[in-house]
């Protein structure tokens, strides 16, 4: 695996952080609050979303909370505004005014732009939310570079700033939502988690970002509570959970298996996006981080996959954290399921599989580097840490390094990575909470 | 955390604590009293000489009221809580430091803020939590401040120079961890909490130990 390495050592404008789990508490003081119960912005307080794209379809989403009686998106098929003779589809909203239609039949690659509209009973608009857009993934055959940016870790307490370049960017063709997106902890009905939710998409910040492009997202732990695990999470919880996280995030559903979160992407013959549901199907007792359906269809997508890239999104990291300031969060990691891990990364070892990036988050700090130590499984599968974008950095007092890892940060962020299959090169470039790009990398994996 | 921890072994401490500990602290002020003092709380009896009545009485620790030790305890605890806040306060300056240039934090940077921590701990609470004891003096009696500090580096010297291991230890962690990562943090682990154990009983016994030597010293006033 080849890499060229740049690092600017950024004297980077963070809040102040402390340096051990003792003192955060103490150096932290910039964490905000919330006060009062949420209340919603406006008609449209969440905005709108376009998530999933296919090369000929996507599904987008939105939330009404106004009077009219009818909702319809607007189309535009062009990537310019959304005008009166644009096609109009009728939308039904759901409980608590939240919508999603899946558009079908778009043309591959094409740049769209769409808005909802509130019309009252003589037809007339009488709100309309802002405008979307969203590209198309690419068609089958295409191998043209492709840009993403991703994020994790935004927790609304925090500052969001860290997102709101990536909310102003007209050129990336997706974005990868890494799961803690919100931070539902302690929610117990579905008004709880429709709280948190509101409380974290209706900042500036996220409608800007899920207006601009179409999102891929994925939830984590702390959508329901920290380090949550299926087979020991009250199921209630979890239904509520779940429906509260799809009727807020534009996720496709698949009819053969509506409760399924795994799925794949693809990007033409540049990527395919593994979209892995990392905390919905672990079971501890029988040792299973995924159930043994989504380890097959992983390992056997990834080994048999014609794209030069394969993002594995994993949300918690595979790699070998095994050191001891990370030992009390190893349960939480691939490491305590280790026939499982060993499982996947030996066979894309075996498989020879080239091109295979995991794309993880979840711990509060950025790194790049080799997924385990030399001569291990996966000593050259790549693995990019992203995030946090709206969280305390990662309170341990050493980061991971050389020789295992080449790069570390705290800073929040969002990441930019950047495909180009003719050169077989991923770039990542970490921007700041203003637009710095403070650390870049390139590889060949 | 480390409140709790404060004043949960002060209290078994402050009850616990044996009158005289501090053999030495009364020797060191006979040794600077003049033969020919009046007899007061430095009064002097020299070997040999037969103790009078009024000598022994003088040589007696005279009580302190209850309510004013009371508040000594109280107001002793405080500033020790607050020296340890302002020490660590102190100690993150460094390594905040060191994170807002790098992006991530340095092992060294934090064993230096931990050497610094530590060793502003040691001297502001040997310095300030004997001198809260002259809230115990009264038109009764008064103690020795000097003796007070004196008691109080006898009982907490040992955790202080286990402090001083532990940074040690953190240290060569560090050093060893920028090297290679992973290396240094079972020694970076092992001093923390060591240096943390230290801290927390070098604090609980700079106040004993101060008790201690107040009580000891303090004598009627004449």
């Amino acid at each position: 695996m080849k890499r060229r390495h740049h690092s600017r050592r950024a004297r980077a404008a963070v809040s102040r952080r402390a340096f051990i789990a003792g003192l955060s508490a103490l150096g932290a003081g910039a964490v905000g609050c919330t006060s009062g119960p949420y209340r919603p912005s406006s008609p449209f307080p969440i905005g709108v979303a376009a998530g999933d794209a296919t090369p000929t379809s996507v599904v987008l989403s939105t939330r009404y909370v106004g009077q009219a009686p009818t909702l319809r998106v607007a189309v535009s098929t062009t990537d310019t505004p959304v005008r009166s003779t644009d096609v109009r589809l009728p939308v039904t909203p759901g409980d608590g005014g939240f919508a999603q239609v899946t558009l079908d039949g778009m043309t591959p690659g094409s740049w769209y732009r769409y808005v909802f509209e509130a019309v009252d009973a003589t037809g007339a608009v009488v709100e309309t939310s802002t405008e979307g857009r969203f590209r198309t993934a690419l068609p089958p055959d295409a191998l043209v570079p492709v840009t993403f940016g991703a994020v994790c870790c935004t927790k609304y307490t925090h500052d969001f700033s860290a997102l709101t370049s990536a909310g102003a960017r007209r050129d990336l063709d997706a974005f990868i939502l890494l799961g803690d997106i919100c931070y539902a902890d302690g929610a117990k009905s579905r008004e709880d988690f429709r709280e948190h939710w509101g409380f974290t998409l209706d900042t500036p910040q996220y409608r800007a970002l899920r207006a601009a492009t179409s999102v891929v997202p994925l939830w984590d732990d702390h959508e329901i509570r920290n380090n949550w695990e299926r087979a020991t999470l009250d199921p209630v919880l979890f239904d509520t959970a779940l429906a509260a996280f799809r009727e807020h995030q534009p996720v496709r559903s698949d009819p053969a298996s509506p409760g399924r979160l795994w799925r794949k992407l693809s990007w033409g013959r540049t990527v395919d996006l593994f979209v892995m549901d990392s905390r919905s199907e672990r079971d501890r007792e029988h040792g299973h981080y995924v159930s043994p359906e989504q380890l097959a269809w992983l390992i056997d997508g990834v080994t048999t996959s014609k794209a030069v890239f394969k993002l594995l999104l994993n949300t918690v990291p595979i790699g070998a954290f095994d050191t001891p300031f990370f030992g009390p969060f190893g349960d939480d990691m691939w490491l305590a399921y280790p026939d499982q891990r060993r499982e996947v990364l030996s066979a894309i070892d075996k498989a020879g599989t080239r091109g295979v990036v995991w794309i993880s988050g979840d711990f509060h700090l950025a790194c790049i580097g080799r997924v385990s130590h030399p001569g291990q499984p996966g000593d050259r599968q790549l693995e990019a840490l992203i995030g946090p974008g709206a969280q305390a950095s990662n309170s341990l007092p050493s980061y991971p390094g050389a020789p295992q890892w080449d790069w570390a940060s705290g800073i929040n962020n969002w990441t930019e990575l950047r495909l180009d299959p003719a050169t077989r090169s991923i770039t990542f470039r970490y921007h700041d909470k203003n637009d710095h790009v403070f650390h870049e990398a390139t590889y060949t994996p | 955390m480390y409140a709790v921890a404060v004043l949960a072994l002060l209290s078994v401490g402050l009850a616990s604590a044996p009158p005289s500990p501090v053999s030495g602290v009364p020797r060191l002020a006979l040794a600077r009293a003049p033969a020919d003092a009046p007899l007061a709380d430095e009064a002097t009896l020299r070997p040999g000489e037969a103790p009078t009545a009024a000598r022994a009485r003088a040589d007696t620790p005279a009580p302190a009221p209850k309510a004013r030790l009371a508040l000594a305890h109280g107001v002793a605890v405080s500033a020790t809580v607050a020296t340890a806040v302002l020490a660590v306060l102190a100690a993150s300056v460094v390594p905040s430091q060191c994170y807002e240039a790098e992006g991530q934090p340095d092992p060294v940077c934090s064993a230096q803020g931990l050497m610094l921590g530590a060793a502003l701990q040691v001297g502001l609470a040997l310095a300030v939590v004997p001198e809260v004891y002259r809230l115990a003096n009264d038109a009764s009696g008064a103690g020795d401040i000097r003796a007070a500090r004196a008691s109080a580096w006898k009982w907490a010297r040992w955790p202080a120079l286990a402090g001083l291991i532990f940074v040690s230890t953190y240290l060569v962690g560090a050093a060893v961890e920028k090297q290679h990562y992973g290396d240094g943090q079972a020694a970076m682990l092992a001093g923390v909490l060591g240096t943390l154990a230290s801290w927390i009983t070098f604090d609980v016994l700079t106040v004993v130990g101060a008790s201690a030597g107040y009580k000891e010293s303090r004598r009627a006033q004449p």
